[in-house]
């Protein structure tokens, strides 16, 4: 797991994307386990509509359940990246 | 009809939806459209009642509208894309110290904003109503079916190209981009939509990556170390919104504010709040005051315009005619199978006018109950906090996801490399000084325009 925010390397090089620094290795892992969460759970739609009895869902479950898929990879990925935001408080 | 049951369900949701995009809002560099589009959908294809995702979506964009300036006030970062005008302004108001004047003005003008906006916007669209049937009637021009609206639509496009900073690329984009559009759909065999806007809103996200896995590109944008953002200390705050700001700012933003949350039917939200701010910035000597009256008129526009280029759009005409219906509204005009029709049809059939301008404007205060007293004493320990949690690596990859599962889900593999192409195309316009509302906007065109450059 990476360290957080605090542990700053001064020449450790980042993407300014959008006003943002990046990594392009973190947002790899961050897109990888967001798309890993949101098809996981799209492609079990079907079982779990099939448990919940509400076959004719299963089309809607499968957004449904892929979005939350995609935000739980978003909350698992936040401790793999790091917060690269140094923030001096006036 | 409505009941206490509908009213419990709009009270929840208008509460949970304030709550996530009070946190959404602050986040930097959050996308409107990815943010707001997906997760309406997601309920709608979940079965919830669409005016009860309307009355989510409203709550949305009040918490989002408010919070996104939060960041900018304090750190000069937007929260959004919408509040990206505000920077400049911010900026030179913090240079004077006034981090605190804005937060309390911007909030000010936003809560006076949301309300009187929907009231005028409900009450305009009532107005307007009797043009429903007229705007939906088909003409017959050389054979080809064109519907009325859609000249309100062309007008709105070519004026967004106008007003884009490239205006030759973006007036040469409508065609272009509109043949690949129909092109991808034919590949498809389906008239796919969302998944082709979620290809625009990530679009310059997926650009600037793939730029940057080349070494030599990607020098212009290496930074050594972590990016300080210095937050601004904030005083007391009156709850009073009337209090906090002089007659001039109050007249300026309501006025502004109503206009433009007709204007938005058509034109581009955030090309209006430059376009008004800018002039009224302008308009001051003093370079301080001329910041402080823009950045809070911007700020009631921004609620003007997201309210009103809904909601005209979704009762009167029926069609997604401008930027902000044709981006995060969308979800409202597409199809869902399980009510069997378009969920603003289902609103409008369902429930009469007076139920439906009570639950949104319930809702709508439900919002500002929970975000703006939360805003006016909690707003810097967020702000903190969100910045200090979560990393703009996580939510890009978030963003990303998103839209992969909703191209998968529109058309399978082809649908995800359709809209990664979409996102290429987007990315690379938007660089080249194209406004991605011009590109959002085309895709609803895109079967008429095609049909029409066929007859040339």
């Amino acid at each position: 797991m990476r360290k957080k925010s605090f542990e700053e390397d001064p020449d450790e090089e980042f993407l300014e994307l959008y006003g943002e620094y990046v990594s392009l290795k973190e947002i790899g892992i961050s897109t990888a386990l967001s798309v890993a969460g949101a098809f996981v759970l799209y492609f079990s739609a079907p079982y779990i509509a099939e448990i919940l009895k509400t076959g004719s869902l299963v089309s809607a479950l499968k957004i449904t359940l892929g979005a939350v898929g995609a935000s739980i990879g978003f909350l698992i990925s936040i401790p793999f990246t790091r917060v690269k935001r140094k923030i001096v408080v006036e | 009809m409505l009941d206490l049951y509908l009213l419990l369900q709009a009270t929840i949701l208008s509460i949970v939806s304030a709550l996530i995009y009070i946190v959404i809002g602050i986040l930097p560099g959050t996308d409107e459209t990815a943010t707001m589009a997906p997760i309406a959908l997601a309920l709608l294809f979940a079965g919830v009642d669409p005016l009860l995702v309307l009355a989510w979506f409203i709550s949305a964009i009040v918490a989002f509208k408010i919070t996104d300036a939060i960041p900018v006030a304090l750190a000069g970062i937007p929260g959004g894309v919408m509040a990206v005008p505000q920077v400049p302004d911010a900026m030179i108001a913090k240079e004077h110290g006034y981090a605190d004047t804005l937060l309390r003005k911007g909030n000010s003008a936003a809560f006076i904003a949301a309300i009187i906006t929907l009231i005028f916007t409900l009450i305009v669209a009532w107005l307007l109503l009797p043009l429903g049937s007229w705007l939906n009637t088909e003409d017959k021009i050389f054979g080809v079916g064109v519907r009325r609206w859609f000249w309100i639509l062309f007008v709105g496009v070519v004026i967004l190209a106008l007003t884009s900073r490239n205006k030759a690329l973006a007036l040469m984009t409508i065609p272009v981009f509109a043949l690949l559009i129909q092109g991808l759909r034919g590949v498809y065999g389906r008239p796919v939509t969302v998944s082709l806007f979620l290809g625009v809103t990530v679009g310059p996200i997926i650009y600037e990556i793939f730029y940057a896995l080349n070494k030599d590109l990607r020098r212009g944008i290496v930074r050594k170390g972590f990016k300080e953002v210095r937050l601004a200390r904030v005083g007391r705050i009156s709850v009073n919104p009337l209090k906090n700001l002089s007659r001039e700012e109050l007249v300026h933003t309501s006025i502004w504010s109503l206009i433009t949350s007709v204007l938005a039917t058509v034109m581009s939200p955030v090309g209006l709040t430059i376009l008004i701010g800018d002039l009224l910035r302008e308009s001051k000597k003093n370079r301080l005051e001329g910041a402080i009256l823009a950045y809070t008129t911007r700020e009631g526009i921004k609620l003007g315009t997201y309210i009103g280029g809904t909601l005209i759009p979704l009762i009167v005409i029926g069609a997604p005619t401008g930027p902000m219906s044709a981006g995060p509204a969308y979800p409202f005009f597409q199809k869902i199978d399980l009510i069997g029709r378009e969920p603003f049809k289902y609103i409008l059939e369902k429930y009469s006018y007076l139920d439906i301008s009570l639950i949104l404007i319930y809702s709508a205060l439900i919002s500002l109950a929970i975000t703006y007293p939360l805003i006016v004493k909690y707003s810097r320990e967020i702000t903190l906090y969100v910045f200090r949690k979560i990393s703009a690596d996580s939510l890009y990859g978030l963003f990303i996801a998103i839209a992969l599962i909703l191209a998968y889900y529109d058309a399978g593999l082809p649908g995800i490399f359709g809209m990664i192409l979409v996102a290429l195309i987007s990315g690379a316009l938007a660089r080249q000084g194209v406004s991605l509302g011009v590109l959002f906007m085309t895709i609803v065109g895109a079967p008429t325009i095609v049909s029409l450059l066929k007859l040339l």
